[in-house]
């Protein structure tokens, strides 16, 4: 699915709401220059506006300004009413990493084999910090392309796994191979609170027991390692490849990305911090408010997750009701309503509400206190991404702030700020071009630069049907579907049903697993010219997991992808058994 | 101007010296149960940052300090819970036999409802501690109930001795013997377990020792490889951690004591110790400690040979009791709990009350601090409508560090500190955990093995 394109159509721009579609596409590139005529380009988080030409070479941005001569191999990108941005930096993801253990296997592994002393091996311990990314590095994963148009051009990635799953890497967001992508190797410890499963250590008292260890062993084999270089007569050190691979953080040379989401998470990697002394960062952050004198105080730097909560309130349930949040109706004789009101119901759900906005305040709070931060995509969907920075600026972050957090600040935070984050001369050529202000509703990226190649977008006018259209958009997908889920540990088979229902469409689902937990409505069917787009939740292990359907429909096939909240996405295929006349 | 400079300077050194708030009081003229000092009527008590500065009539206190009137009500100290589960997120790491190497201290959870609960009920001081899935489970920590704080350190209760969980019998034999295979199967299984642990403690110790020895000659000498679990063998060995053993029956309790001779390990708190009664002069002599139910057993088969007198006669025999809560529950009426040694032996308000204050507080290495009302000691104090050994008492006020963390009279219906934005409306919040010793094993019988 590379879609890099060199050959650009005219651009039509349009002011209504559009929509963003890679083209499918696979030329070679012809040339290295690229100039982009006349946009308006903010060339960094809080600097103004201004019309111009960007001018690039060989993935370099090679001159800025107004009224610079394009040279004349050129391929020539006419941005008049175009917003040039630097592209963004994700401080913390799994974009392009597998998750090499599937639930299914995790549910049906045996205990692991333990040594007399009652060890699992370090694999089976979860304890794998020689672990690089790379290992689990795909190239081809689709998380890459849709971070790409969410307007993308670098990530910090981490691999899967469970207490220490071993080393990030900075990667570039574009390109065939793991070797061109993969920019600065093994430059972070990732760790986080996951017991093994079922063996030791198993639970958050055993995994900070033996970080301690680690840590411990990891000092003294520094120190051993020097007496035997110096000395003679030493004793060899004894060879432990995670003593081995924890050195460079002991030494405080690699600072470990301790995931962190919920408050609680935060207080003890802060106390873990505090007692063994390694450079910190506080990642994947949810609740960071709720120490954010102790974060301030002590220069622990942060990087914030993109994920919000939903808003469980009743009244969002059911919009539009008149009956919404905590009464219930009750129709007496003469036909009259009289709203019942739960008052512990309803200092619930206030409180609740309370705790929503304080989510979806963080980042303004914490920009508010002059802490600094970045942004991380680990538990965020591409969908919901931009939705997200919306609400958080709508709930006090500025957003000047929120493009910092994308750009300069995790570059900074990577030690890549040398290249990346503003757009430069000599800087690495990231760049988004949107149809208008980057934050706007309205705003949609028509190309994307990441490091010279040029990704181009198609914009598509968002139909407002009317119910002629709508119908003919039902009958795309109506009927009965067999679908194929091509996840890692298995291909799940099963059914959509699609039926029309007034001027609605709904969708039913079948499959193994599938609904286990009750529910077999798919919900938020979206058509919208030859594609569908639906959600559907389903309940894993007592946990609510939403899938998100995005399926492209020609005639009697369906072709697209699933994505699975943080595990990633997976590619999907469908063929209609059935059509009613 | 200078003088408001001064205060300002004495303020940050106060806040830089103490990590935990603290608070002044005056609570007058109420009927002072201080434990170790008899019982003072109609008595002043005063509390200056944290700690009881005076004891007495017609107390005066500066203007600003808030007066409790304790006319017609009982002051006695905080109730010292010596083994409870709640507040901790992390209970047994039950995938080995020893695990004395992880700390319950480092998953406290300052957000946990059931310690407003337990502040309802007059309990100022807790020892969260580890469950009995292992024959060595983790350490524990005794923790200060300072509900409201956001940070789990500031619940630890600074200078506490250093704690340990033992555990003999059906628990362990079960976890371990049963469900995943391996030593301890029976009760000898566990003897075994036990002893190992120590005489690798022991060997670890002496390999450490005989490192700094070399250092001395030999700058090239290198250490061993660190043992989180062999070092927590050796603190023990060393008398540096009190030994807190679940246990139930009379010949196990023996056996442990047996054990910990041959090892020279004397500090140790039995806990349930159901079968106590009958091996109370034994326990006396090794100047072993317990900490019992008042009248809790048949709940499995090693359990079945228990009395409510249990208390008394251990008291009698001059064994340092305390009566414990091991639930979120019962730790709300704790003072009905050393009521009922009052209807099965008898003993008196002091010796029943010290059951919950002195004794537990002996127990945990913390009587100089809690545990009585005296001057010098922290103000952790409960005050009570009618006497509270009386079925008819109410807790009134929980003070602690002489900051008022629960009043009866400003008693919010919801006490959240944390709120889950996603939470599904309920039909009633903060549901009841039932906290127990097997918390977190229930993987280990999900397995056919």
């Amino acid at each position: 699915m590379r879609k890099v394109s060199l050959i650009a159509g005219f651009i039509l721009c349009m002011i209504s709401v559009i929509c963003g579609q890679p083209i499918e596409d696979n030329m070679p590139r012809i040339t290295g220059a690229i100039a982009l005529q006349n946009a308006t380009i903010v060339t960094a988080p809080g600097a103004a506006p201004y019309t111009g030409t960007v001018l690039i070479r060989d993935g370099l941005i090679t001159d800025v300004k107004a009224g610079s001569t394009i040279p004349p191999d050129a391929y020539i990108i006419q941005a008049d009413s175009l917003f040039v941005y630097p592209a963004f930096v994700d401080a913390f993801s799994y974009t392009g990493v597998k998750n090499p253990e599937s639930e299914d296997d995790r549910r049906n592994r045996s205990r692991p084999d333990v040594d007399e002393e009652g060890n699992p091996s370090l694999d089976d311990a979860g304890i794998t910090p020689y672990q690089s990314v790379r290992a689990s590095f795909d190239p081809k994963d689709k998380s890459i392309a849709d971070w790409r148009e969410q307007g993308f051009a670098i990530a910090h990635v981490v691999p899967h796994g469970q207490m220490l799953p071993g080393m990030g890497s900075v990667i570039i967001l574009s390109g065939e191979e793991a070797d061109k992508m993969l920019w600065k190797e093994n430059t972070s410890m990732y760790s986080q609170w996951s017991g093994a499963r079922g063996s030791y250590p198993q639970t958050l008292i055993g995994v900070f027991a033996k970080w301690r260890e680690l840590y411990q062993n990891a000092s003294q084999l520094v120190s051993h390692q020097a007496i035997y270089d110096e000395g003679t007569f030493v004793t060899r050190p004894q060879y432990n490849r995670a003593h081995e691979a924890l050195i460079p953080v002991v030494k405080n040379e690699k600072p470990v990305y301790f995931r962190a989401p919920e408050a609680k998470n935060i207080s003890r990697a802060l106390a873990l911090q505090e007692d063994l002394g390694m450079d910190m960062v506080i990642a994947d952050a949810t609740e960071a408010w709720y120490f954010k004198d102790k974060l301030k105080s002590r220069s622990i730097p942060l990087v914030l997750s993109l994920k919000l909560p939903e808003d469980k309130s009743e009244k969002s349930k059911k919009d539009g009701d008149k009956n919404a949040a905590s009464s219930d109706s009750v129709k007496t004789t003469d036909t009259t309503e009289v709203v019942i009101v739960d008052p512990e119901k309803e200092a619930f759900e206030k409180r609740r509400a309370e705790s929503l906005e304080q989510h979806r305040q963080q980042a303004g709070v914490l920009a508010g206190e002059g802490i600094p931060f970045s942004f991380g995509t680990m538990s965020t969907r591409t969908g919901d991404f931009m939705k997200n920075i919306r609400l958080m600026i709508e709930n006090g972050l500025d957003s000047v702030q929120a493009l910092a957090a994308l750009t300069t600040q995790p570059a900074k935070l990577l030690g890549i700020d040398k290249h990346c984050g503003t757009i430069a001369p000599g800087k690495m050529a990231n760049m988004m071009i949107c149809t208008a202000p980057l934050f706007s509703e309205d705003n949609t990226i028509k190309y994307m630069l990441v490091e010279g190649a040029l990704y181009e977008y198609e914009l598509k006018e968002k139909k407002k049907g009317n119910s002629k259209e709508t119908l003919s958009r039902i009958s795309l997908v109506e009927g009965t579907w067999a679908y194929l889920i091509d996840s890692p540990d298995q291909v799940r088979e099963g059914t959509f049903t699609f039926k029309k229902s007034g001027e609605q469409v709904t969708g039913t689902i079948t499959g193994q697993d599938m609904t286990d937990g009750g529910n077999d409505e798919l919900e938020n069917i979206v058509i919208d010219g030859k594609t569908i787009a639906f959600t559907f939740d389903i309940e894993l292990g007592g946990q609510m997991i939403e899938l998100e359907f995005d399926l492209e429909v020609d005639g009697d096939a369906m072709d697209g992808s699933v994505s699975v909240a943080e595990f990633g996405s997976f590619k999907v295929t469908g063929q209609r058994t059935n059509k009613p006349e | 101007m200078q003088k408001i400079i001064l205060f300002a300077i004495l303020l940050i050194c106060a806040n830089a010296s103490t990590q935990v708030p603290t608070g002044d009081l005056l609570i007058r003229n109420g009927t002072v149960l201080t434990i170790t000092k008899g019982v003072l009527e109609e008595t002043d008590i005063l509390v200056e940052d944290g700690k009881i500065k005076r004891i007495g009539k017609n107390l005066k206190a500066p203007s600003n300090v808030r007066e409790i009137d304790a006319t017609g009500q009982f002051v006695m100290p905080g109730i010292v819970d010596a083994h409870s589960h709640i507040a901790i997120d992390a209970v047994n790491e039950a995938t080995h036999p020893v695990t004395s190497e992880v700390k319950v201290g480092d998953s406290v959870d300052p957000f946990d409802l059931s310690i407003y609960r337990a502040l309802a009920g007059g309990v100022t001081t807790i020892h969260a501690m580890h469950g009995s899935a292992n024959a060595i489970g983790g350490q524990c920590q005794t923790l200060k109930l300072r509900y409201g704080l956001m940070d789990p350190s500031s619940f630890i209760f600074e200078g506490a001795a250093r704690t340990i969980k033992f555990a003999l019998g059906e628990n362990p034999m079960r976890v371990h013997g049963e469900g995943r295979g391996v030593q301890p199967r029976t009760r000898m299984g566990v003897e075994r377990v036990i002893r190992d642990a120590f005489q690798k403690g022991k060997d670890y110790k002496a390999k450490w020792a005989k490192y700094e020895e070399q250092k001395k000659k030999n700058p090239n000498a290198v250490p061993p490889l660190y043992n989180e679990r062999y070092q927590t063998m050796a603190d023990i060995l060393d008398g540096k951690i009190i030994i807190q053993c679940h246990s139930y029956r009379a010949d196990e309790i023996l056996m442990l004591m047996r054990v910990l001779d041959d090892f020279g390990v004397h500090r140790i708190t039995f806990q349930h110790v159901n079968e106590g009664f009958k091996v109370a002069p034994e326990l006396a002599a090794f100047g072993a400690m317990a900490s019992v139910f008042s009248d809790w057993w048949a709940y499995k088969f090693e359990v079945y040979y228990s009395t409510a007198y249990n208390a008394t006669i251990l008291t009698r025999n001059g064994v340092i009791t305390s009566i414990n809560s091991d639930s979120g529950e019962l730790i709300r009426h704790l003072f009905h709990e050393a009521a009922k040694t009052q209807r099965y032996g008898d003993l008196t308000d002091e010796e029943a009350l010290a059951l919950i204050t002195i004794n537990p507080a002996r127990q945990l290495g913390i009587d100089n601090r809690v545990g009585s009302i005296e001057v010098g000691k922290d103000a952790d104090l409960a005050i009570y409508k009618n006497h509270p050994l009386s079925i008819y008492t109410i807790p009134q006020l929980t003070i602690v560090d002489g900051i008022v963390r629960f009043d009866l009279a400003n008693d919010p219906a919801d006490m959240r500190i944390y709120v889950d934005p996603e939470e599904s409306t309920p039909t009633y919040f903060g549901q009841e955990q039932v906290e127990g010793c097997l918390i977190d094993t229930d993987f280990m019988f999900s397995h056919q093995h």
